[in-house]
């Protein structure tokens, strides 16, 4: 037993040592997460401002050109689109919609009953707000103009129902499964044949230490490591982005049984790829593509119908998805499925791997 | 082969053979080693020096033979033979990012009884480096990491795999030092090296290994006595006229350029000696300098197999 906290002890002492880990660990996954969330979530462009003009009077037609003069905002003209939806889906950020009697409540009134025009916001999105307070002054800078201070403009704004995820929600659990899978596979693997090729395991070997003992120890350390790293993420995007997902004992055990998949593999690999960096890249062959093609950054409806097969057969999927359903949007059901397919090939692979692994030489 | 005393054998190793595939690196070996000696393999590289040594240390399987070490049967106590052996292999390394100290913490905690890590450390003269870590050590500060190493569980058998290849002359005598050392703290040393004058300055008995074989045995005396060929008697930067005066004499003789070498029989070397040396002082021939080349194991080695050790 001791020998097996002591190299626990040890390992996450050289782990912490050395920078590379931490970068690889801590900094990688919010770098990705950063990255593709600004990438792909670049469509939600939050200064962005869909309209839909159900009047097109001359008096709509002013409103809308004094919004486009004021130059905080990109106006886009979204009459056939549907906005609600898009709002719900966090593709957009802010819409607005002039109802079909604007001009003419004006007109027939002269100003003595007022006019409301619609803005549907994502509070979520960090300057949507700006948005609102845009289009508000513009309203005001209507009003002073053509009464004095009538308020015959009124801004109703709404905050949208936003129960359905923005990219950045969606995003999350892609990228802990990203991270669950790069770090297992590749810390295990390049442990593995490091240690290895530079004859560590030989000196192991002449003590009372057994391989299986060892790998135990390390499994350990890694789920722990793993762990820490997602809760790093998950800390930091609470903060920056305001998501708050849920941590219940189907994420968990995704992350346990995550971890063992992908860190079995890459023992798999280690034990019939002697070169360390053969082995390594034998692993990135496999894993890198699985990034893009597992619904993690993209979902797997919006792909193409070749690579929807690719996402079926790739563990990665069920690990992300199960997050995103545990997590995100609380489908439990959901989850416990995904959680059966990754326990399944988890426990296989990592069976496998184990059972392979022997730093005893023939 | 001579009658040993079974009870001080500490290793008994017989007709030891072992194959890679159809390549047979370990030929039908046997030796066995007594208590508190510092026994060498001598052999050049591919000799199969690792490959003995790391079957010893329940590390490879063998093929053919039955290993004896401390009287157990490697095969049938593999974790009672790690418990009680110490090992330093060949291109040792630990974790490259643990220090000096963790590094030997660590392998004291694999056994259930070891010594203490901070003794070790004074005792191999560590002290100073104890919190570097190891990738930062220069070569034979790792390898005297690795004999402390090799010591964590007080074993009463160490192994040592080439413990001086690579290193400078002054680390390879702090080196050769530790190794002293353990034998005067009643260790039994097992060695593997294909220096000769390592060899020479450590061992008791020298087995030499030779394409899987021992190709001889012997304390390094001895080896140099049976197979060094004598020692040769050399007169340096003779004239024309000595040259032609020893030949007559001393027909069997070489000359090299201006240089006289003259075999010494090791029955008469004395008789053989004086000979030339009269030759040259009756005629009052010129010669700058004389000296006895000893043997030493290399011509050992050249002589049993008619190759260069290294
Ligand atoms: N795992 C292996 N598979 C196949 N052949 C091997 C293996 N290990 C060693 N050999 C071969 O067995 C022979 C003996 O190797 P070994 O390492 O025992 O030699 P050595 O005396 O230790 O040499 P060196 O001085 O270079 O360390 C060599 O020809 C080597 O190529
Ligand atoms: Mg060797």
């Amino acid at each position: 037993m001791s020998r097996i906290t002591t190299d626990i002890k040890y390992s996450f002492k050289e782990t912490f040592r050395d920078r590379m880990n931490i970068f690889w660990m801590f900094i990688f996954p919010i770098v990705l997460f950063l990255l593709f969330g600004y990438i792909f979530g670049g469509q939600s462009d939050s200064t962005t401002l869909y309209y839909q003009d159900n009047d097109g009077s001359t008096m709509s037609n002013t409103f809308i050109q004094s919004l486009g003069s004021t130059g905080a905002l990109r106006l886009k003209d979204g009459s056939n689109m549907d906005l609600e939806k898009m709002l719900k889906e966090g593709k957009i950020a802010t819409y607005l919609i002039i109802p079909g009697n604007f001009g003419q409540i004006i007109q027939q009134s002269g100003g003595t009953s007022s006019a409301g025009v619609n803005m549907y916001y994502d509070k979520s999105k960090p300057t949507s707000m700006a948005v609102v307070s845009v289009v508000q002054q513009v309203a005001n800078g209507f009003n002073m103009k053509m009464s004095g201070a009538h308020e015959f403009i009124t801004v109703n704004s709404q905050e949208a129902a936003t129960s359905g995820m923005n990219y950045f929600d969606f995003l999350l659990p892609g990228i802990l499964a990203i991270t669950i899978m790069s770090s297992a596979a590749n810390m295990s693997v390049g442990t593995i044949t490091r240690l290895r090729s530079i004859g560590v395991f030989r000196k192991l070997s002449t003590t009372p230490l057994s391989s299986k003992e060892w790998i135990a120890s390390r499994i350990i350390t890694l789920t722990v490591l793993v762990i820490l790293s997602l809760a790093v993420a998950l800390f930091l995007a609470s903060l920056a982005f305001d998501i708050h997902p849920q941590i219940n004992v189907v994420s968990l055990l995704l992350v346990v049984l995550g971890t063992a998949l992908f860190a079995g593999f890459g023992i798999l690999v280690a034990n019939f790829v002697k070169n360390e960096e053969s082995a390594m890249n034998a692993v990135g062959v496999i894993t890198f593509p699985l990034m893009f093609v597992s619904g993690t950054l993209i979902p797997v409806e919006n792909m193409p119908w070749f690579l929807q097969y690719l996402a079926k057969i790739s563990p990665l999927t069920y690990l992300s998805e199960g997050l995103r359903s545990s997590m995100i949007t609380g489908n439990t059901g959901d989850a416990v499925t995904d959680l059966a397919i990754i326990a399944v090939i988890g426990i296989v692979l990592f069976g496998l791997g184990t059972a392979t692994f022997n730093w005893k030489e023939d | 082969m001579m009658v040993k005393n079974m009870t001080n054998n500490v290793i008994e190793v017989t007709s030891l053979m072992k194959k890679y595939g159809d390549f047979i690196a370990v030929n039908d070996i046997s030796f066995n080693i007594k208590k508190g000696e510092i026994f060498a393999f001598l052999g050049p590289n591919g000799a199969g020096k690792t490959t003995t040594v790391e079957i010893m240390e329940c590390l490879k399987n063998l093929t053919i033979g039955t290993i004896k070490i401390l009287g157990l049967d490697i095969r049938k106590n593999e974790m009672e033979v790690k418990k009680k052996i110490g090992v330093l292999p060949q291109d040792f390394n630990v974790f490259e990012w643990l220090t000096v100290f963790e590094n030997i913490d660590y392998f004291a905690q694999m056994y259930p009884a070891h010594v203490d890590v901070d003794t070790l450390i004074e005792m191999l003269s560590l002290t100073e480096k104890k919190g570097t870590l190891f990738k930062d050590l220069s070569g034979g500060l790792k390898q005297r990491v690795g004999i402390a190493i090799a010591l964590v569980n007080d074993p009463e058998i160490v192994f040592l795999d080439e413990p001086t290849t690579g290193l400078d002359p002054k680390a390879r005598r702090d080196v050769w030092n530790a190794i002293k050392e353990l034998k005067t703290r009643g260790k039994t040393v097992f060695l593997t090296t294909h220096y000769m004058d390592e060899a020479h300055f450590l061992a008791d008995q020298v087995n030499v290994l030779h394409n899987g074989r021992i190709i001889a045995e012997g304390t390094p005396e001895d080896l140099i006595n049976n197979h060094g060929g004598g020692n040769t008697l050399i007169m340096r930067k003779c004239s024309a006229n000595a040259k032609n005066e020893i030949i007559k004499v001393i027909p069997d003789c070489e000359i090299e350029g201006d240089d006289i070498l003259i075999k010494l029989p090791e029955e008469d070397g004395m008789k053989c000696m004086s000979k030339a040396l009269s030759i040259v002082n009756r005629n009052e021939l010129a010669c700058e300098e004389f000296y006895v080349k000893k043997t030493t194991l290399e011509d050992v080695f050249l002589n049993l197999t008619g190759d260069k050790l290294s």
